[in-house]
């Protein structure tokens, strides 16, 4: 019985703070709910922020009797969800005072539950942390998106994400219910162990229905159907949340189940991933073409981003790491930051996530526009903002273990969503709209501002990203060899 | 004592589980189930399995069956009494409930001598519960809790 009980002090205090937060609810009046709470939410957040920074070892350590295991890599993706929890807190502030919601102590801590859940999933080292890590996050979301005072769309899209997100849930339950029948454990160090001498039909059939889950809950195709619903239909800012935080959560905890489970028969996975990932670049951009709503145009394009990370992860170990935390850093501050401006622009009614929304926005307000190039160059992959070196470093990936062909294909999705993301900044600039004045929300606009700052000094300075995705490509494997 | 005991409990579960089947009302059926069910519960303590005993009065006895209870009081009974059987629906039920009762069979006749009764206590259930699967328990009371305040905030009536 080995606890290291202080290498959980993070998830510890986020969970105290989490219930602490239901008992502070009744008692707050409800006037002054929105501003308290999302103040609380952001000081919890940022002693959180620290507390992670203090307790990520660089060797790898366990905790739980190796139920958990936390690395450099693991810390960094724990920071990142921790870091788009404090920026959805600032645009959440801002949505709240314009769409009212009875449950406005409810929407604040489930995020932070989410979180917790999100954060737990990263660091799990066992089946079934890893099973109700991720149910935790993912109820959190169905519950936040269906918070809001007559917001049916938002409603519809939390029955449809909770009812196929259920059955994603039940097929990742599947396959650990296997893979355990079959190894007889649930650590993932055993499981490998008794996988790497005996990979029967029933074993590969658990790994099949284990990857399929994870493809729902990164939206890959053929399981992408929720996505456009669900990010259209959740509000602003809960879409930006699980837009970034779900995506990260996911892949890192994709990368550490199957790194060490699944390294001796890489080949064949890779490939199987690869193809994957190709096909939803490629579906992710073309769908995305003909969308009129930016957050349907949005989840389309995540699922083509998705793609690009699946297929970095089917280069070698080393380089998938080092990729695909790359381009997971980058791609949540880019979520961060094209929701962010979605949300600053919607209005009563939902009028603002259209293009035709979009129409003489630089006339209204030239320095949203002008943040909104930044964001949708960024999201495209045009140098030099961080979106290009993470699209870069993926390439490089794919072209350095001699898959010349998917690199080309990454290439061409990434030209195909040059075309979209190019719409609404025709709409912004070129187009002659109402005179409408914009008043951005403070908070809001600090959160866009801030992501957006990230994505061009990182992007002017990548070698900052690339060291950190170096150093957590070195600690996790550290504790994988 | 313990073999008149079976026997005994072992005979009032069948009974109580016929009675609930052949009642016309459906209410007083649920009850006989109830009885069927402790009945059962007995069975197990009987045969030295207390912790599944307990289980099956706590989990059969105490939430399956009001929860029957309450879908029943929900529906309206004195229409259904009107319904006559349909020999479609006594068929198929009966002939699922015989190839129940064969396997059944199969298993005890296929069964070689006594089974182990190690693993039925409760002591061997709760150490990997409480010291070595310790996370992942506390992490479900965490997700019943959100799930709770969720549910209670999405089913509420908007005024």
């Amino acid at each position: 019985m080995e606890l290291n009980l202080s290498l959980f002090t993070p998830e510890l205090f986020l969970a105290c703070a989490g219930i602490l937060l239901i008992l502070i609810d009744l008692i707050i009046p409800s006037r002054e709910k929105n501003g308290l709470f999302a103040l609380i939410t952001f000081g919890i957040t940022s002693v959180a922020i620290v507390l992670t920074a203090v307790y990520s070892p660089f060797s790898p350590q366990e905790a739980f009797n190796g139920f958990i295991k936390k690395d450099f890599l693991s810390g960094l993706s724990q920071l990142l969800v921790l870091f788009t929890l404090l920026l959805t807190v600032l645009v959440s502030y801002d949505y709240l005072e314009r769409f009212k919601t009875n449950y406005v102590g409810e929407y604040y801590y489930t995020l932070i539950f989410a979180s917790l859940g999100a954060m737990l999933m990263i660091e799990a080292n066992e089946l079934a942390t890893l099973f109700v890590s991720l149910e935790v996050m993912s109820i959190s979301i169905y519950v936040l998106m269906a918070l809001f005072k007559r917001d049916y769309r938002g409603k519809e899209a939390a029955l449809k994400y909770f009812i196929l997100g259920s059955v994603g849930a039940a097929t990742l339950a599947y396959g650990f219910a296997l893979l355990y029948g079959i190894t007889g454990s649930t650590l993932y160090p055993e499981v490998a162990k008794a996988l790497s001498s005996n990979l029967s039909a029933a074993a590969f059939l658990g790994i099949a229905l284990v990857l399929s889950g994870f493809l729902f809950k990164v939206g890959a195709v053929p399981f992408h159907g929720w996505a456009p619903d669900a990010y259209h239909g959740a509000p602003t800012p809960v879409s930006l949340f699980m837009g970034a935080v779900v995506k990260v959560a996911a892949f890192v905890a994709l990368l550490k189940l199957f790194f060490p489970v699944l390294l001796p028969f890489f080949e064949r996975w890779g490939e199987v991933a690869l193809i994957f990932g190709l096909v939803s670049a490629l579906f992710g951009a073309l769908a995305a073409l003909g969308q009129e709503n930016l957050k349907r145009m949005l989840a389309y394009s995540s699922i083509s981003h998705a793609g690009v990370i699946l297929s970095a992860l089917a280069t070698l170990p080393a380089l998938a790491v080092y990729s695909v935390f790359f381009y997971l850093f980058a791609y949540t501050f880019m979520t961060i930051a094209a929701f962010g401006i979605i949300s600053l622009l919607t209005v009563k009614g939902f009028k603002g996530e259209n293009l035709s929304d979009w129409r003489g926005l630089y006339s209204k307000s030239p320095s949203l526009a002008l943040l909104s190039v930044v964001i949708f160059m960024a999201l495209a992959g045009i140098p030099p903002l961080l979106g290009f070196w993470a699209k870069f470093y993926v390439l490089v990936a794919l072209v350095k273990t001699g898959k010349v062909l998917p690199a080309l294909i990454v290439m061409v999705a990434s030209l195909i969503s040059l075309g979209f993301y190019l719409k609404p900044l025709v709409y912004a600039f070129m187009k002659e709209g109402k005179e409408e004045r914009v008043i951005p929300g403070f908070s809001a606009y600090a959160a866009v501002l801030i992501s957006s700052l990230v994505l061009i000094f990182l992007g002017l300075f990548p070698e900052v990203v690339s060291q950190a995705s170096l150093l957590s490509l070195a600690s996790f494997l550290k504790g994988v060899m | 004592m313990n073999g008149l005991f079976f026997y005994l409990f072992g005979f009032l579960a069948v009974a109580l589980g016929l009675a609930a089947v052949l009642q016309r009302n459906v209410i007083k059926g649920g009850v006989a189930l109830l009885g069927s069910f402790v009945s059962l519960g007995a069975v197990y303590f009987t045969s030295g399995a207390e912790f599944i005993g307990i289980v099956q009065v706590m989990v059969y006895g105490g939430a399956i069956i009001v929860l029957y209870l309450f879908a029943l009081m929900t529906m309206d009974l004195e229409k259904m009494k009107e319904e006559p059987l349909r020999l479609g629906f006594v068929s198929a039920g009966g002939f699922l409930a015989g190839v129940l009762f064969l396997l059944i069979v199969y298993g005890a006749m296929s069964l070689e001598g006594a089974p182990s009764l190690t693993v039925s206590g409760a002591k061997e259930l709760a150490s990997p519960l409480f010291y070595r699967f310790l996370l992942p328990f506390e992490v479900v009371s965490v997700l019943l809790l959100v799930a709770t305040i969720g549910a209670v905030a999405v089913g509420r009536r908007e005024e």
